[in-house]
């Protein structure tokens, strides 16, 4: 066959498939590309035959008339069967790249596949452009926003349109790669040498569960969880049969971790390829990796696959990293994903097994510093509670020198009222377990615990200390030391060695700061009633009001005249408590003094 | 030979006759039954990298976990605290392609807690264990085999140094038989290669923790490439090995870990490399080292006692030695600030005084020097060095105020001659009245438009530049 004759027949079949396809003459088609005049052309002229069919390939026709889009499906594959691979691979990634369109990009991955099982021979190459081409789209897709849901509400995001279209190309996706898994498979061959297909596909698999699986909801609830859940399951199951122990990523989360710490200030150069590929984070972004052990290690997929031999304490801390990573994100369902994994690799550690020398990694330091973060910031209640009950459990995993440690150390990180006030409690509950318990009271007792007492109780600005915007850490400090007062009549703990101490830096400032708000307060108070006064008697109706409130340094917004009178009531009201607090205390020291 | 094992392992529910008890504590904890003598002598070192099957079972027989069902074998680093404890423990007393059975009770194991789903609370663990082989660990980073660690002293905590920490190490250079080197030396990580530190020795200490001694073989690639080295007589394309102790490093400073006598011995390390850097007049250098002793003493909050004096001293010391440094750098004001520091720490503080006195003179302060080393001379009369100085002072006194004379002797000629340029300007800003005169004055200008001009808008009206006038 000359090669003019070639072309005319390709003119001729990509003229009669498109009016076919055009007309809903779907039979036509299929008879066409059946016909063996045309097989050399399909084989030879691929590319240009492909284009007149991916063109119907558009959410149109899928609503309009679903027979042609089947036609043009069948037609694909077809010709995928009876082309060149090489040729016809290259013009199908060319068509199947288009973002917007995920009709195109899930009609074409049939025919793809189709294509590289007829390349076995030099699958590495094509088989990393596919699967470059499937990331590339994969996220590109936009991720539902923030929406605040709560508990069974989250159920709701199953029919986000963004959740919708993820859902569907995934679970294209899935069966994608199936049967490329099952090839290298370790289940399937005991030959466990390196192998390139394998490693790819592990990379890729790993991307897939990074953006954008990452911002949905792959929770499991009691009946039911949402569709991405079991093809996320699906997705670990290939990972298991790639990789076998799925534990091994936590030692590549390792060296990322050290890595960032240490090439923090250079330029990081990407595509190193002297490195392991999966220390590459081109390759397995570190969000990936936190992805991964949130779902093995908090909702149990695949966990019982993963070999049962490590030790918690080493999870926990290769996890410490990925927690931080994916808490320190501003979507809510990655920081809800970081909360569960912390409470997941906490549950597994008893209380008091974690050793005190673990915190020579500065992880610690990020990890309560996002952690506080969550507790004050978090616009979500509930994940705002947990992250509270996350930071206790934390704390008491430690040993009593790491305890101490911690408690040291917090405060340079954490500087709000609301914490200092709920580590203060912590601080009481410790020297309750260390008092009551046969450990060593070491570390809260003489010295050391005058070191934590003066740190968290004491007033930073003496007596001009703003009492309202720090009433919380004052009241736990007063409570700490009546707890003390009152239960360590001996003097076990060494702090009535101390109480002339407390007195001078937390008391009497107190005493004296009261005295200054509460005079300050009232006269606010006054001004707020004169104010009023003069505005019945001018007109009666407007209700401006021009007294300035400041708490905590903040100007308060606009206020009505009934509000500020709340808030500094309230604040009133709080000095009342400070005042009866530091009475009970001095009444505990005063007799405790006596008898001792 | 799989399905043998697997059969013996659910046999075993517990531990057979010949089982010994390998717990450090001698407590039980780790009951070990040869099944099957493995090859040679040789045990794994610590932090190797080995390759085992295993098949864990509980008490009561149930399988929970399998090497074989994964259909590839578990590997781990041993020692490293990544795996249970009677792993650690006791797959380092095993040899070469030896079967042995572990009973493990839950102190070595899992717990009070388990391990959900598949552990239980208080669970007693039975593995059967196949050492198929060991690497050495590998440290590189491609994972080639071209740095490898045989692990000869465990170190101690878990933290390893950061790039750029300073590290304090002493090594052995081999190459064959042959000893090349061997010396101490601290230098920061990263910079290794100043002081003649291969890249893959670098690489490898990144890895070591304090007190750590290791035995780490490289790849010539990794370590003097196909140059080799003259100086150490090291031929092109040699591999070769280093035994290598980490005696001390810089912590993170984020780290919590440190207590306050940490904190001193920290701060004391640097102490030592800033003194040494200073006495090689690497000034810069000996600054750096410097600020790090304060940075590490700063906040008071956790020393007591003899440490609380300890600190004081070297807060002092580090302070006076910053000083000096500066000076030597010719940064006075910085010098004088750190003097300030020393003294409120010490104010009878001798070098502080005369330091600062010095940097005083630096900043051209004679006067403020003078009462710095006075004070020096009032503390030691026999303070030579401080009595020169005022002589100095003194001389820069005068000086300075001949100096100054010299420049108030001709300030009223300076001021007459001023006066004299100003009365020239305005004499030449005055307008000329001769051109002027019969013009239409800036008060014409701003009068009404007469009716004539309001008809006829286009006519120019010209001031007596010949500029447009602005209200037409």
């Amino acid at each position: 066959m000359s090669v003019q004759n070639i072309d005319d027949l390709c003119s001729e079949l990509t003229t009669i498939l498109g009016d076919c396809l055009a007309s809903g003459r779907i039979n036509e088609a299929l008879s066409v590309i059946y016909n063996v005049k045309y097989d050399q052309c399909i084989k030879d002229k691929s590319w240009d035959i492909i284009p007149s069919v991916t063109k119907f390939l558009i959410q149109e026709t899928v609503d309009n008339s679903p027979e042609v889009f089947d036609c043009c499906e069948t037609l694909l594959k077809e010709i995928a069967e009876k082309s060149s691979p090489e040729e016809a691979l290259l013009e199908f990634l060319e068509q199947a790249e288009s973002f917007e369109n995920d009709v195109k990009f899930l009609a074409l991955l049939k025919p793809i596949q189709i294509i590289l099982f007829k390349l076995p021979k030099r699958r590495r190459q094509s088989l990393e452009w596919c699967l470059n081409m499937i990331e590339s789209h994969v996220t590109s897709l936009p991720v539902p926003e923030n929406y605040r849901l709560e508990g069974e509400e989250r159920k709701l995001l199953d029919s986000d349109p963004c959740v919708c279209r993820i859902t569907k190309v995934y679970g294209g996706i899935v069966p994608f790669c199936k049967p490329f898994v099952n090839e290298v498979s370790l289940r399937q061959r005991a030959e466990y040498q390196k192998n390139v297909q394998r490693d790819l596909l592990i990379c890729f698999i790993l991307q897939l569960l990074g953006h954008p699986l990452a911002f949905l909801d792959l929770e499991c609830y009691e009946k039911s969880s949402s569709a991405i859940r079991s093809m996320t399951e699906e997705l670990l199951t290939f990972l298991t049969y790639l990789a076998g122990d799925l534990m091994v990523f936590l030692e590549y989360a390792e060296t990322r971790e050290s890595e960032r710490r240490s090439k923090r200030n250079e330029n990081f150069t990407t595509g190193n390829s002297d490195e392991d590929i999966f220390c590459r984070e081109d390759k397995v972004p570190v969000l990936s990796i936190a992805i991964l052990y949130y779902l093995v290690l908090a909702e149990h997929i695949q966990l019982s696959e993963a070999p049962c031999i490590y030790s918690p304490l080493y999870i926990f801390q290769r996890c410490l990293y990925l927690i931080v990573v994916l808490i320190k994100h501003s979507e809510e369902l990655v920081v809800r994903k970081g909360l569960l994994l912390a409470n997941a690799v906490l549950v597994t550690l008893s209380e008091g097994s974690v050793p005190w020398n673990i915190l020579e990694s500065p992880i610690h330091k990020e990890f309560v510093e996002s952690l506080s973060k969550v507790m004050i910031c978090c616009e979500v209640e509930s994940f705002r509670k947990s992250a509270v009950l996350i930071l206790r459990s934390y704390l008491f995993k430690f040993d009593a020198k790491g305890r101490y440690l911690l408690m040291l150390n917090l405060p340079t990180v954490v500087n709000h009222s609301g914490i200092l006030g709920y580590l203060i409690t912590q601080l009481k509950d410790m020297i309750i377990n260390a008092l009551s318990s046969t450990m060593t009271l070491a570390y809260f007792t003489g010295k050391t615990l005058y070191d934590l007492m003066s740190i968290y109780c004491s007033l930073e600005h003496g007596a001009e200390t703003d009492l309202v915007e720090n009433v919380d850490q004052i009241v736990s400090a007063l409570n700490l030391i009546r707890f003390l007062a009152l239960r360590d009549r001996e003097n076990k703990t060494g702090m009535w060695d101390y109480v002339g101490v407390l007195e001078k830096s937390l008391l009497e400032p107190l005493r004296e700061g009261i005295k200054l708000s509460r005079a300050h307060y009232k006269l606010m108070l006054r001004d707020l009633e004169e104010e009023k006064n003069g505005m019945v008697n001018s007109d009666g109706l407007t209700r401006k009001s021009n007294v300035a409130i400041t708490v905590g340094g903040q100007m308060l917004p606009n206020l009505t005249h009934e509000n500020k009178v709340t808030v500094i009531t309230s604040a009133l009201n709080s000095f009342e408590l400070i005042e009866s607090l530091l009475s009970r205390v001095n009444e505990c020291i005063d007799s405790g003094t006596l008898k001792s | 030979m799989a399905a043998e094992n697997t059969e013996t392992a659910e046999v075993v529910q517990s531990p057979g006759p010949s089982a010994v008890d390998i717990s450090p504590d001698k407590d039980g904890g780790i009951l070990k039954e040869i099944i099957k003598e493995g090859t040679g002598f040789e045990t794994p070192v610590q932090g190797s990298r080995v390759f085992v099957h295993y098949v864990g079972t509980l008490t009561d027989g149930t399988k929970f976990d399998s090497s074989r069902d994964r259909g590839k074998p578990f590997d781990f680093n041993l020692g490293k605290g990544s795996v249970i404890k009677a792993w650690d423990i006791g797959v380092a007393t095993m040899r070469k392609g030896e079967v042995a059975v572990l009973t493990c009770k839950p102190e070595y194991a899992y717990g009070k807690a388990g391990s959900p789903p598949t552990i239980p609370p208080d669970a007693t663990l039975i593995f059967e264990i196949e050492v198929i082989e060991w690497t050495g660990e590998d440290l590189s980073q491609k994972k080639d085999g071209g740095i490898i660690r045989y692990q000869i002293t465990k170190g101690d905590g878990y933290s390893t140094p950061n790039e750029g920490a300073v590290v304090e190490v002493r090594l052995v250079g081999k190459h064959g038989n042959r000893v090349f080197e061997e010396r101490e030396l601290s230098f920061p990580l990263g910079e290794g290669s100043e002081f003649g530190i291969c890249e893959g020795l670098e690489r490898a200490i990144e890895k070591f923790k304090k007190g750590e001694k290791s035995r780490i073989e490289l790849k010539s690639k990794y370590a003097f490439k196909a140059e080799g080295k003259a100086e150490l007589a090291i031929p092109p394309n040699a591999d070769i090995e280093y035994e290598v102790e980490l005696k001390n490093f810089e912590k993170a400073k984020e780290s919590w870990s440190l207590d306050s006598a940490e904190k001193i011995e920290q701060a004391k390390f640097f102490k030592e490399k800033g003194t040494n850097y200073f006495k090689n007049e690497k000034y810069a250098l000996a600054l750096k080292m410097y600020k790090k002793v304060i940075s590490f003493l700063e906040f008071g909050s956790g020393f007591e006692g003899d440490l609380d004096a300890e600190r004081k001293a070297l807060l002092l010391v580090g302070h006076l030695n910053l000083a000096l440094c500066h000076l030597k750098l010719l940064e006075h004001v910085e010098a004088r600030d750190q003097c300030d520091k020393a003294l409120k720490l010490d104010p009878s503080s001798e070098k502080g005084l005369f330091r600062r006195g010095q940097a005083n003179l630096g900043l051209g302060e004679p006067e403020k020097a003078k009462v710095d080393f006075e004070a020096v001379c009032k503390m030691d009369p026999n303070n030579k060095a401080a009595a020169n100085q005022i002589i100095l002072c003194n001389k820069k006194i005068k000086e300075q105020k001949g100096r100054e004379k010299k420049i108030y002797a001709n300030m009223f000629e300076k001021f007459a001659q001023r006066d004299r340029e100003k009365e020239e300007e305005w004499r030449r800003n005055q307008p000329d009245v001769m051109k002027t005169l019969g013009e239409w004055g800036q008060d014409e200008r701003e009068r009404e438009m007469t009716d004539f001009e309001r008809e006829n808008p286009n006519i120019l009206m010209l001031n007596s530049t010949g500029e447009e006038f602005k209200n037409m």
